[in-house]
């Protein structure tokens, strides 16, 4: 089966992590773009030089936990690998309401950074997690 | 994750002969998602390429090359998730997949055809960030013929990862065929030791079989 071997190989090579994350990251930049509010992970410093040793979830997160009174902590029940939480970043992350998202395995959290002026209900937050395939344990507003 | 739960989880690995077949991780994923998949062992090489509609249903083609049983087969794939149980620190998972399309090759024979396939399989998996178990039973039929097969996985993570780092899993993999033809080569049981690797959206395993075969696994999703 030469060709299926051919093209693992060729998906291997796509998809390595680098091109992987630049991709997400470039994706992201042009998802912020959209809504006139760009959130450049890689370039956006805040002048203490960390930024270029993070990875784009770290500094998502460390930008989220700045944003004081837009954002929503939720614990997820369910959410045990990357995989998981993954499903969870792309599904809110459609929500037109949600800037970005910020996740944690180790606490099973899913922080949301809400847009200016945006807002999502606890029912829409719910819904969304569900339709990840996940359920909400809680909620905690900042 | 109760310990009813875990118990019913073990006696479906045990009812199942200790099977569980392929390793399809996470065969149905968030809406509107696509999933590429190639599996690549022991004389078996599938691409799986689906697409989630709903958060229990997966819809895709796959086309599977079954080097002792020498045919290829081509059909659709439906993954339905039956049920999910998330619980605070793991969650476990029951799946069942369909298939149905074309087998084409020699069969062994000489001869050249192609026969109607199908193949129903039911798969369980339990995990939490440091170990993980799984286990599946499948038939294949191809006109005249029907295949059992069975295998099962368990799994332990060296380290827990944080989201978007590397991820790694020791694993170990055991198939049971009770159909396989072993003056072709193949084995009834065969168990394979792998390493699991995941990042970001992509995940890639690769072992060595207990009958002198690699494994390598790739799992993309988008």
């Amino acid at each position: 089966m030469k060709l299926i071997t051919t093209l693992t190989a060729s998906i291997v090579l796509l998809a390595s992590p680098a091109f992987a994350q630049d991709h997400q990251d470039h994706q992201d930049h042009q998802d912020h773009g959209d809504h006139g509010e760009k959130h450049e992970h890689e370039t956006h410093d805040h002048g203490d030089g960390h930024h270029e040793d993070m990875t784009s979830d770290e500094m998502a997160a460390t930008e989220i936990e700045a944003a004081e009174g837009r954002t929503v902590t939720v614990k997820v029940n369910g959410m045990v690998c990357d995989f998981c939480a993954r499903s969870l970043t792309k599904v809110l992350k459609k929500k037109d309401a949600v800037e970005d998202v910020a996740i944690s395995l180790e606490d099973k959290t899913v922080t949301i950074l809400l847009k200016e002026g945006s807002a999502m209900s606890d029912e829409e937050i719910e819904k969304a997690v569900k339709n990840a395939g996940y359920n909400l344990a809680a909620i905690e507003r900042a | 994750m109760s310990s009813r739960l875990v118990g019913a989880l073990c006696a479906l690995g045990a009812a199942a002969g200790f099977s569980l077949t392929i390793s399809e991780a996470r065969p149905v994923s968030y809406p509107e998602a696509w999933t590429v998949q190639t599996f690549n062992e022991a004389e078996r090489n599938a691409l799986l390429i689906h697409y989630t509609t709903t958060p229990k249903a997966a819809y895709g083609f796959r086309v599977e090359d079954r080097g002792y049983d020498d045919h290829v087969f081509y059909g659709g794939q439906h993954n339905r998730l039956l049920k999910r149980w998330n619980a605070p620190d793991s969650q476990a998972n029951l799946y069942l997949k369909l298939g149905a399309g074309v087998a084409a090759g020699d069969f062994n024979t000489g001869d050249t055809e192609s026969k109607a396939a199908g193949f129903a399989q039911i798969a369980a998996d339990w995990e939490n960030r440091h170990v993980f178990f799984s286990a599946a039973a499948g038939t294949y039929a191809v006109e005249g013929a029907m295949m059992t097969e069975q295998s099962a996985r368990i799994g332990v993570a060296p380290y827990a990862a944080e989201f978007g780092a590397l991820h790694t899993w020791v694993m170990v993999q055991v198939d049971h065929r009770p159909d396989a033809d072993e003056t072709l080569g193949a084995e009834e049981l065969t168990v394979t030791p792998l390493l699991r690797f995941f990042k970001g959206p992509a995940l890639m395993e690769i072992g060595y079989s207990s009958n002198d075969e690699p494994l390598f696994n790739f799992t993309y999703r988008f």
